[in-house]
């Protein structure tokens, strides 16, 4: 039996003026991602990845087409079923890493004994249990993301989404954060839509991987590479990982400004 | 007691010493110095005096300090958090800022009155400006992505500007409550020395036409007594709610 369809985007088109010039962000982007599966986007910066986040979530609306999550259509924000990990962690620096865990549940007027509940099993899954009445400042920025990434998990969402959330760290900890982030959502078995312009990173997490090209930004192509799981370091240097990587790297470069390549 | 303390202390004697033996030894004259000994003097002499005074020149700098930031908290949150409403007003409260505001003063007798409304609306007028700019500023500086987030986890307005804006703010609003808190204490006891039937102030200037020279130093060291006491009451303010940034800072 096929599983339900937790997001699904039809003919999403976006439209800015800039300079009273308009300018196509986004254009004609149609995917589906089924309950529990992991799936990236990648394209180069500037391809209107985070716009395209930001409509998913409601906090941008399209300029035509529709976001649907369960089948609902998404006019605006929906706390506690569509949360954001941002690049940049987000955590209230005065406010500890629980009190920054319990602070979107407040707002979402979850009782507070489940919050303290869900709190205490979030900080157990991402590992920072002995952190919990630190501040943000105290933390490492792998650290940080880890509290991001229970704060959103907290919430029970149907849906995780991800903005480059390992892009401000270093190139050991972002492959460690990966791992950890594949743990956690094997363990949660939580629906996660991850953006990044790291082709290496979006193959190693995903089921699929949808790549966009270049501004105007549209879905140029849809890989599966099959690879087995649990995945390990090892299958980066396969045969398959490769042929998967070369392809992705062909349906960027086929872009016909060419200026995605520059910047990717 | 550490050593810089100790230094400081001894630093401070030997200048009040100093200051005792030019006054003893009368190489200026009393009516241009009071020394230590006469200053206290004069104090323990017309205590109830000066305590009459000192408790309506705090009453009036504490009331133009709480008006100011009622006021200048809110002006400042509106064009912080408004960004049409901010671009309007920006301008206009950094350029009245500028204004020498002592130029109003006559103005604000004849409005208020002699007695303590004028003064405490001339501290609430200097007050204003940096607390509602720096309000402002501190507001406008927040970076995007918590708004963002504030929304994504279904804050109203006013959650974001009350849980998450303000609190962000507050290293700036509270610098901007010093600034103001002193700006209030200098314009209440101005004011209470150009035209005031009691106060601090008027101590100062009344002691002085009579040349109780005492009286004129002892009204100084208590209006010294009340920045100090407002200092103390923001110092701990600031440690109480920005603590974290200090934290913040040492860390990067």
């Amino acid at each position: 039996m096929p599983k339900p369809i937790v997001i699904e985007t039809r003919h999403l088109r976006k439209v800015y003026a800039v300079n009273r010039q308009p300018t196509v962000a986004l254009d004609d982007v149609s995917f589906e991602i089924p309950e529990g599966s992991f799936v990236s986007l990648v394209g180069p910066s500037g391809c209107g990845k985070s716009t395209l986040l930001q409509i998913l979530a409601g906090l941008v609306s399209s300029t035509t087409g529709e976001v649907l999550v369960d089948g609902e259509p998404v006019t605006e924000p929906m706390p506690g079923k569509i949360t954001i990990v941002f690049q940049d962690s987000t955590l209230l620096p005065w406010k500890t890493v629980t009190e920054n865990i319990l602070f979107p549940l407040e707002i979402q007027g979850v009782p507070a004994a489940e919050r303290a509940a869900r709190a205490t099993e979030m900080l157990a899954l991402v590992g920072l249990t002995d952190f919990r009445d630190r501040h943000p400042h105290e933390l490492s920025g792998g650290m940080r993301q880890r509290v991001s990434i229970a704060r959103g998990l907290a919430q029970h969402p149907r849906i995780m989404l991800m903005d480059e959330p390992f892009g401000a760290l270093d190139e050991q900890t972002r492959l460690k954060m990966g791992h950890e982030l594949l743990r956690i959502w094997e363990a949660t078995g939580k629906t996660i839509f991850l953006i990044t312009h790291s082709l290496t990173e979006a193959l190693f997490l995903s089921d699929v991987v949808l790549v966009m090209s270049h501004r105007p930004g549209r879905i140029v192509g849809v890989i599966n590479a099959g690879l087995p799981r649990p995945r390990t370091y090892d299958m980066v240097g396969s045969p398959e990982f490769g042929a998967a990587r070369n392809e992705m790297w062909h349906l960027i470069s086929a872009d016909e400004t060419g200026e995605g390549l520059a910047e990717l | 007691m550490s050593r810089p303390v100790l230094i400081r202390l001894t630093l401070v004697a030997g200048f009040l010493l100093a200051w005792e033996a030019v006054r003893r030894l009368n190489i200026v004259g009393p009516l241009l110095l009071a020394s230590p000994s006469e200053i206290v003097s004069a104090g323990v002499a017309s205590g109830p005096k000066f305590a009459v005074a000192f408790e309506l020149t705090f009453i009036e700098i504490v009331v133009a300090i709480a008006l100011s930031v009622l006021l200048g908290g809110s002006v400042g949150a509106f064009a912080g958090t408004r960004p049409f409403l901010g671009a309007v007003t920006g301008p206009v409260l950094t350029s009245l800022f500028a204004v020498p505001l002592i130029t109003w003063y006559p103005l604000f007798m004849v409005w208020f009155g002699i007695g303590p409304a004028s003064k405490i609306a001339y501290g609430v007028v200097s007050a204003f400006f940096p607390i509602a700019i720096n309000t402002m500023n501190g507001l406008r500086g927040v970076d995007r992505k918590y708004l963002i987030y504030g929304r994504a986890v279904g804050c109203s307005r006013m959650q974001i500007i009350l849980t998450i804006l303000i609190p962000l703010a507050l290293p700036s609003i509270v610098a901007g409550l010093r600034i103001g808190a002193s700006l209030a204490i200098i314009g209440v006891v101005v004011a209470e020395m150009l035209a005031s039937l009691g106060g601090i102030g008027f101590i100062i200037t009344s002691s002085r036409n009579m040349y109780a020279t005492g009286d004129v130093y002892f009204g100084i060291v208590l209006a010294l007594f009340c920045a100090l006491l407002a200092n103390l009451g923001l110092s701990l303010i600031e440690q109480r709610f920005t603590r974290w940034r200090d934290l913040q800072a040492s860390v990067r």
